[in-house]
């Protein structure tokens, strides 16, 4: 007895200990954040004005869709499987409100960003999957995710009247919508600078590359670091590629079409290598910091917040989580932060991007009239207008629901500073058998960073991968 | 009579055929799937030949560097497990006080999932904020706090401490099972010869300990091989691909829906363990007795 007892105690004291240990060091805000790859849509359709004249209609088509599911049982739980940073709390409790009018329980299984992909495709491709399943739309779901076999059509829902033709787009095959995108796609990725830390190292926003070392070299030598570049959750790092990648279509008319013909490949493009190269010259030279390759997206708002980090690449809702950090020691307001298009490339153009984590009911589901239920619940008009005021980084959604939106008057004078001209569509959302690989260009890049890559291989291990993708595919053009 | 043939031969049957149903036959059709096209892509499967393996041995992809660290891992592994679960299995063995106490500490940890315990660990070797590196600096060394599972000189190296911290003890409790069962009459006699405590390991705990650890060894190696949730959990096969063992490499590949590649390095090691597995047990078994 008396030895079960002290095997009991050790049991104890030993997870305790460990769970303990596991506890330090916490510099994630409170809220959780927003993730991988978001969008622009087209702003003269989704802009910032919102309220337009079928909002009221739109919102009553969505309340239907609620009531017209129905018939969905109560006590029943579905499950809604998410990246990390693709579920607010505020959705959380949105969940909660869902539960307590319709007795259905929402189960959030929320998975690590760089062990999101592998685990989704696991279960999909097993015929395990959950209820609700979340990914980024566009040309992956149908390659990547087998969006034809692994989700319903939902093209008939109620609520498709109010969701955004660009982002029914691209959460479509084939002329049927599978998806929604929750998500703000109104805006994308920019860089968020800290402007006190930018004056008080005489530094100024970059517009070509070679500004941008001097400015961060202005920063180092201030004592701050320039950039939160944060490499742990396996996403982020390629956005500043990729993100800033229209570039390459304006200076080179005609390349995206060439690539997606397979007429050349991204290993022979000159300017491909040199955006690469930049990337690389930015870790080597020190401008990510010391812990970048551990430092995770969820602390990117704190680390700006404590005024360690002059700049990162956020959505510009991002804004209002830096001020609210608990981080926030210097007071900083959000006309302290800017935004700016960081000049890969020299890039000047403002990155477009309709595409961004999206839900999908898997074809599978033994709930799916459950799981149509709450995707229309979402998009009610209360609801969403519920996400923008709880959720500090979304700033709208890309839906017409009479909701009010949110944009701050930095973001509405950075997007207004772009005509059609001058913005262009991301590498991921126009190169196809790009976004498929996500993961591993990330991959590659850091391992470059940590010299076990060059740029070429970086390069030409794309290519390797779209070409394995396509075959498998049966696309024609790379037979 | 021959202890072979205590018993009639069908006596076997239901379990060879169990074994067969769901272990022989899975691993051919495996095998048999690394010569197709086979993908989530394509509902058509078309016979490839050797394309698949061509591909895994060619070089051109880090195919060979993941066989390379998974061979690492288990040499390391296996040598330090049972180097130092020797080792405590002797001292713990004898009557030291709190004996069960140590035991149960060092056993402790095999118990946790390894999930469980990746995750800890990435937690408390992050190199800003883990508990670790706010150790060394508390006590004034500073030196000694190290991006453990981002530096690329040391992060497979961390990857395996903490698989030996979390493997060491489940072999040291099966070594003190095999030093319990060696006869106390043996160390008297030895001991009335003068033996001193070197000799008596060397002469007398080692060999009656060779079947227990030919298992223990076995084991190891095989866990070694296949290992996949503790790099999974503690560096994804990360810094770049520095840790990718070939069961991460199996896992990202099957998750694209590439199950034909994915199935080809399956089907390689799967042979490399028959093969590695045969021989050990040869070689660790040669002197044992027949009755």
């Amino acid at each position: 007895m008396k030895k079960k007892l002290v095997s009991l105690l050790l049991c104890g004291a030993m997870v305790f200990s460990l769970a303990a240990c596991s506890g330090g060091g916490d510099m994630s805000p409170a809220a959780t954040d927003n993730a991988p790859a978001a969008e622009t849509g087209d702003k003269s359709e989704e802009a910032p004005a919102a309220d337009t004249a079928d909002a009221a209609d739109a919102a009553a088509d969505s309340t239907e869709g609620a009531d017209s599911a129905d018939s969905a049982a109560a006590g029943t739980t579905i499950t809604v499987m998410a990246s990390q940073d693709w579920v607010e709390d505020a959705e959380q409790e949105l969940g909660k409100k869902f539960e307590e009018q319709t007795g259905i329980h929402v189960d959030y299984q929320i998975v690590p960003a760089d062990q999101y992909q592998d685990l989704l495709l696991t279960r999909l491709n097993s015929g395990e999957g959950p209820d609700i399943w979340g990914a980024q739309s566009g040309f992956a779901l149908k390659t990547t995710y087998n969006v034809e076999e692994n989700a319903v059509d939902l093209s008939n829902e109620p609520w498709m009247s109010s969701y955004s033709k660009f982002s029914a787009e691209q959460t479509g095959v084939d002329g049927k919508n599978y998806g929604l995108t929750y998500y703000d796609t109104t805006t994308d990725y920019y860089m968020v600078y800290n402007k006190k830390l930018f004056e008080a190292a005489g530094a100024k926003v970059p517009t070509t590359f070679a500004e941008l070392t001097d400015t961060c070299d202005k920063l180092l030598a201030s004592g701050v670091t320039p950039i939160y570049e944060p490499l742990a959750d396996g996403w982020h790092v390629l956005m500043l590629w990729a993100g800033n990648g229209q570039v390459h279509d304006k200076v080179e008319p005609g390349i995206i079409d060439k690539l997606n013909k397979n007429e050349t490949t991204f290993a022979e493009n000159e300017n491909m290598k040199k955006a690469i190269d930049q990337l690389n010259t930015l870790a080597q030279n020190g401008y990510f910091g010391d812990n970048y390759m551990s430092d995770e997206f969820a602390d990117a708002e704190g680390y700006m917040a404590s005024g360690e980090f002059a700049m990162c690449n956020l959505k510009p809702g991002s804004i209002n989580k830096i001020v609210e950090s608990d981080l926030n020691k210097n007071g900083y307001t959000a006309d302290d932060f800017g935004l700016f298009v960081l000049p890969i490339c020299d890039n000047q153009y403002l990155n477009i991007h309709p595409t961004g984590p999206s839900r999908f009911i898997y074809s599978g589901s033994k709930n799916i009239d459950a799981a149509k239920q709450y995707l229309a619940f979402l998009l009610e008009k209360d609801n969403v207008q519920y996400l923008i005021d709880n959720a500090a980084d979304v700033e709208n959604l890309p839906v017409e629901v009479g909701q009010k939106p949110e944009y701050s008057q930095t973001t509405l004078d950075f997007l207004g500073s772009f005509d059609d001209e001058h913005s262009g569509m991301v590498l991921q959302d126009v190169i196809l058998y790009y976004n498929e690989q996500w993961m591993d260009i990330n991959a590659d890049l850091a391992a470059m960073f940590i010299g076990d890559m060059t740029s070429e291989d970086v390069l030409k291990g794309i290519d390797e991968r779209r070409a394995q993708l396509a075959q498998a595919a049966g696309d024609t053009n790379w037979k | 009579m021959q202890k072979s043939k205590i018993y009639p031969w069908y006596f076997a049957i239901g379990s060879v055929l169990v074994y067969t149903v769901l272990s022989v036959v899975p691993g051919l059709l495996g095998i048999g799937y690394s010569f197709t096209d086979w993908s989530a892509y394509s509902q058509d499967l078309h016979f490839v030949g050797f394309t698949n393996f061509i591909a895994v041995f060619s070089g051109e992809n880090d195919y060979i560097r993941y066989i390379s660290n998974t061979v690492w891992f288990t040499f390391v592994t296996v040598i330090a497990k049972t180097g130092l679960g020797l080792l405590f299995a002797v001292a713990l063995s004898r009557n030291i006080k709190w004996k069960n106490f140590h035991r149960g500490i060092l056993y402790l940890p095999s118990v946790l999932p390894i999930l469980v315990t990746g995750l800890v660990f990435t937690s408390i070797l992050n190199p800003k904020t883990g508990f670790l590196n706010e150790f060394l600096r508390a006590i004034g060394l500073e030196v000694l706090a190290k991006k453990w599972l981002v530096d690329p000189k040391i992060a497979f190296g961390s990857v395996m401490a903490v698989d030996i911290w979390r493997g060491v003890g489940y072999i040291m409790t099966l070594l003190i099972a095999g030093i319990l069962a060696i006869p106390g009459i043996y160390y008297e006699a030895a001991a009335i010869d003068g033996a001193n405590a070197w000799q008596r390991f060397r002469y007398i705990t080692l060999p009656m300990l060779r079947q227990t650890l030919a298992v223990t060894i076995v084991l190891n190696v095989i866990y070694g091989l296949k290992v996949f949730d503790m790099v999974y959990a503690l560096t994804n096969g990360g810094p770049g691909h520095r840790t990718e063992v070939l069961y991460t490499a199996v896992y990202k590949m099957m998750s694209k829906g590439l199950y034909a590649e994915g199935t080809t390095i399956s089907s390689v090691l799967f042979i490399f363990m028959v093969i590695i597995g045969y021989f050990m047990v040869k070689v660790l078994t040669k002197d044992e007795v027949v009755e």
